[in-house]
């Protein structure tokens, strides 16, 4: 019944404010010169103050990435990227790095606040809620909390940036283990400027003490933001990672190719979780955000499981595919997706499941709503190979379409080199039952309002797959994606 | 490194290029008349523009005709038939034999069918055929173009308006001989309101090459059972790609079982045109090794092209794959925009009985309209454990067990032929593949 409360509020306030985080911060900016080139990539790399190495590894990865080619497999169709047209590096300009939030730029706090995050009101709460906010904005981590706590369960939660000037030999041991610097186009793209992220390392036997969480936030215009998140999961610990995003509206679009690595050692658990919704251009397809993600986890070490929940709801363009790489016997990975794209939108995005080990079990639920003009795509691969005996997969994804000028799709791959592997694979498309919606509104329930609770109900196997925090803000989001879509 | 082998591989690719450019120029057209020479003449282009597909194309993602690329197939004209063709099906009421690609008249008998159907050797109407010759077929796809430009003969059948045919019109295509490699081209119009049951077989002995391309026009309210049995020998490639428009209320109703060739392609692209058209497309594969020791091949491509509105498909496909064997199933189901009230159903199966086995699924879904509903469901995996349990706890012992419970999973699909005689020679095929197979 909250829910439907929630629903109902909703729907009244977003006549109100169709995009409400669609403002515009004013900082001043040390950003790079415009383009893309190796001295671009030196200057980053020296902003940041790296060691050669690091140095030498984004250098190795633009050198790869301009033998590649652009992909363009995906169902999206966009104006092409000038890559010199973009601003690869911009920060805040800070004098003193904070110490405290006081500290910080109050009008960055400010803009904490629109979104919804109160950093003071958080640490205030920290004993309740127990969230640990690295909030990033454009691609400076400018706030970091709760990590006196965290450091006395020997938990690592910093930016990236930080973390590999304190943490050198993890970083080193680790970035690129998952997705290498010749992974693909913006996988390559992402290593030769990324500019922050988050890193966390949670010890053998450490269950993490809170949820982490990041905001990410475009700001500058015209600047790519390049986030590099990776994690890491030793023997036997557990760790929660919350990923929000809002973005500022803007006329021209803005480009993110993010990379997100996860390791899992024996026994460990990652549970990822991402809310996006940038700005995904106004009815006529203009503006908005191109968000090209590659996200994967390694399950190297026995038993270990890893779970991504993704709610997106924003993003002029999406390409994204978390996937599990199911190495260590007896792993496990799932994957549950909520992709809703109105409008103008497009989305192609889906998961990978690649079964190596004995015994490794996958689990895919996918729901895609398109409404508007919008497309969809759920795109997915399942491989077992010759060695997984007794892989296992359910897979399951429908689509729900809103509208006749909306377009959705599927397209899974399905490769088996294992007699004893068990593959289910089920995909439905249709639209939003007459009946359904009739039922809500022969018992006064206007259109719109009905229409979010069976999108709702629709998506329910997803939402509560979230934590809390983000099951309430998800199921806002649905109803207020799909505002404008009946009637 | 791998840049190296890309480059092998298109340097292989091209170099059979020329072979069949050669084959083709060397050949005499003369007797053509121009619209002819012009659709071979783009055919070869088509083809010498890309030479055989390779797995980066993502149609032939899974299926790789490296084996083709090498170039060693050579079409040849026919000289001698060591295959034996036996008689005439029981159930047909006539047939077209076609030998290496050509057709024989001695082996043939149509008169039974003489004044109700017109069944010719295209080979003799290819001339006349100018205003609906290759209307459906897509010319500039490789295989295709490649038919087209070397193209003698096959069967062209035409039903007239509300003509409803009883008897089965059997086809049967006999190649022999090594590297040899035959284009066989057929089309065929059910009239208005007609009905016609036909059933390809496809057989022969030797490492041949065929690669035969069909056109078929249901038109409206017309109803076609279109059976296909695939038996080549299993050093042969066997690639097959029909084109199939239905028009409004008519029925194409296509089942084919595949137990044959190194390497076979069944390809199906269909386009429904008028409203209340139905399709089935159905079928049944049972693989193993090939005649190398290698795994057979047996890949399933179809497209379903939804143009309008209340048009429905229903697509069933089921695997046996022993040995080796690589399955393949590619299926799209496309439903174009303001094409309501649609229907369309999906389903491949594969059961894999060892451990060398290998299955790549694709079932796509692309829609543009918003009152469909469509789905597609695809599993894969062993015999199921419990089933095996309970026919052996009744003393059943476990070879039989296992034949049993493959020629059931089998037998689901094949329950779907609509024409009794042709099920029950279907479903003997599938159990004599089964017993020298999988129980072995």
């Amino acid at each position: 019944m909250a829910a439907t409360v929630d629903t109902v509020e909703r729907v009244e306030s977003i006549t109100a404010d169709k995009y409400k985080y669609g403002f515009v911060t004013d900082i001043e900016m040390e950003s790079a010169p415009i383009g893309l080139s190796e001295d671009i990539v030196r200057f980053i790399s020296a902003k940041k103050e790296e060691p050669q190495w690091m140095l030498d590894w984004r250098l190795t990865a633009y050198r790869h990435w301009l033998t590649m080619e652009e992909p363009n497999w995906a169902k999206i169709g966009y104006e092409p990227i000038d890559y010199q047209q973009t601003y690869f590096f911009a920060a805040p300009k800070q004098k003193v790095a904070p110490k405290s939030l006081d500290e910080v730029d109050p009008e960055l706090l400010r803009t904490y606040e629109k979104l919804g995050i109160p950093l003071k009101e958080q640490e205030m709460l920290a004993g309740v809620v127990g969230v640990a906010v690295d909030a990033v904005f454009d691609s400076v981590s400018v706030a970091t909390t709760f990590r006196a706590k965290l450091e006395e369960a020997g938990v690592i939660f910093m930016p990236i940036s930080e973390a590999i000037q304190k943490h050198p030999d993890l970083v080193k041991k680790y970035m690129g283990s998952v997705v290498p610097t010749t992974d693909n186009y913006f996988a390559a793209l992402n290593c030769a400027v990324f500019t922050d992220g988050s890193f966390v390392y949670v010890p053998k036997g450490v269950h993490c003490p809170m949820e982490l969480s990041t905001y990410f936030r475009i700001n500058a215009q015209n600047t790519g933001q390049f986030e590099r998140t990776l994690i890491i999961a030793d023997d036997d610990a557990y760790v929660s990672y919350l990923e929000g995003c809002t973005a500022p509206m803007r006329d021209e679009n803005q480009l993110h190719a993010a990379v997100v690595e996860l390791v899992l050692h024996e026994n460990a658990e990652i549970k990822y979780s991402t809310v996006q919704n940038w700005y995904p251009g106004d009815e006529e397809g203009k503006g908005g955000i191109y968000n090209f993600v590659t996200k994967r986890a390694k399950c190297a070490g026995a038993n270990s499981k890893v779970s991504w929940t993704q709610v997106e709801t924003g993003s002029a363009v999406t390409w994204k595919y978390p996937s599990c790489i199911l190495q260590g016997d007896n792993s496990q990975g799932e994957f549950y997706s909520i992709a809703i794209t109105n409008n103008m939108q497009q989305a192609d995005t889906g998961t990978k499941m690649i079964h190596i080990g004995k015994n490794t079990r996958s689990r895919i639920i996918s729901k895609g709503i398109s409404a508007g003009k919008a497309q969809n795509t759920y795109r997915g691969l399942v491989k077992a190979l010759p060695r997984a005996s007794n892989a296992r997969n359910f897979t399951q994804c429908d689509s729900l379409l809103i509208g006749d000028k909306c377009g959705a799709h599927t397209v899974p791959y399905i490769e088996i080199s294992n007699s004893t592997a068990r593959i289910e694979h089920e995909a439905t498309t249709s639209k939003v039952s007459e009946d359904q919606l009739f039922y809500c509104r022969q018992r006064g329930i206007p259109e719109e309002e009905a229409l979010a609770l069976i999108v709702n109900g629709f998506c329910k196997e997803v939402l509560q797959e979230l934590p809390m925090e983000f099951a309430v803000e998800a199921q806002k989001l649905v109803a207020i994606s799909l505002e404008g879509s009946v009637g | 490194m791998l840049n190296t082998k890309r480059r092998k591989e298109t340097d292989q690719v091209s170099s059979v290029i020329p072979v069949y450019q050669s084959l083709y120029s060397n050949k005499d057209h003369s007797s053509d008349p121009n619209w002819l020479r012009e659709t071979r003449d783009a055919g070869m282009s088509a083809f010498a523009g890309q030479g055989f597909p390779s797995v980066r194309n993502e149609k032939w993602k899974y299926t790789n005709l490296a084996s083709l690329s090498a170039g060693d197939f050579i079409a040849v004209e026919p000289e001698n038939d060591a295959f034996k063709i036996g008689p005439k099906s029981a159930w047909a009421e006539a047939r077209m034999v076609f030998v290496n690609g050509v057709y024989r008249e001695e082996l043939s008998d149509i008169n039974a069918l003489k004044g109700q159907v017109k069944v010719v050797r295209l080979h003799h109407s290819l001339s006349t055929m100018k205003d609906y010759f290759g209307f459906l077929v897509d010319t500039a796809l490789p295989t295709v173009g490649l038919n087209s430009a070397l193209m003698q003969d096959g069967y062209r059948v035409v039903v007239a308006d509300k003509a409803k045919i009883d008897g089965i019109l059997e086809l049967v295509f006999a190649n022999s001989g090594h590297k040899n490699a035959v284009f066989p081209r057929n089309s065929l119009k059910l009239g208005k309101g007609s009905e016609l049951t036909l059933v390809e077989r496809h057989v022969g002995q030797g490492s041949y090459f065929t690669n035969s391309v069909g056109e078929v026009d249901v038109q409206d309210g017309a109803k076609f059972h279109h059976y296909r049995l695939q038996d080549d020998d299993i050093s042969a490639i066997s690639l097959s790609h029909s084109f199939v428009r239905v028009g409004a209320d008519a029925l194409y109703d296509n089942f084919a079982l595949s137990t044959g060739a190194k390497l076979a392609r069944n390809e199906i692209s269909c386009v429904i045109e008028g409203e209340g058209g139905h399709l089935n497309l159905l079928g049944a594969y049972l693989i193993s090794d090939a005649a190398d020791g290698k795994g057979q091949t047996c890949d399933t491509t179809t497209f379903i092209d939804h143009a309008v509105a209340n048009t429905t498909s229903k697509e069933i496909y089921k695997g046996v794959l022993d040995g080796r064997g690589h399955g393949v199933f590619q299926g799209k189901i496309l439903v174009r925009e303001d094409a309501q009230k649609i229907e369309g159903n999906q389903l491949s199966r594969a059961l894999m009985l060892s451990d060398k086995a290998e299955i790549n699924t694709k079932p796509e879904l692309e829609i543009y309209a918003d009152d469909v509903i469509c789905s597609h469901g695809a599993t894969v995996g062993d015999l199921d454990e419990e089933g095996l349990f309970y026919l052996r706890s009744r003393g059943i012992p476990k070879t039989k067990a296992r034949a049993l419970l493959v020629k059931s999973f089998v037998g689901e699909v094949l329950e779907e032929i609509h024409n009794e005689a042709i099920r029950e020679a279907f479903t003997e095929h599938a159990s004599n593949w089964l017993v020298a197979n999988a129980e072995g």
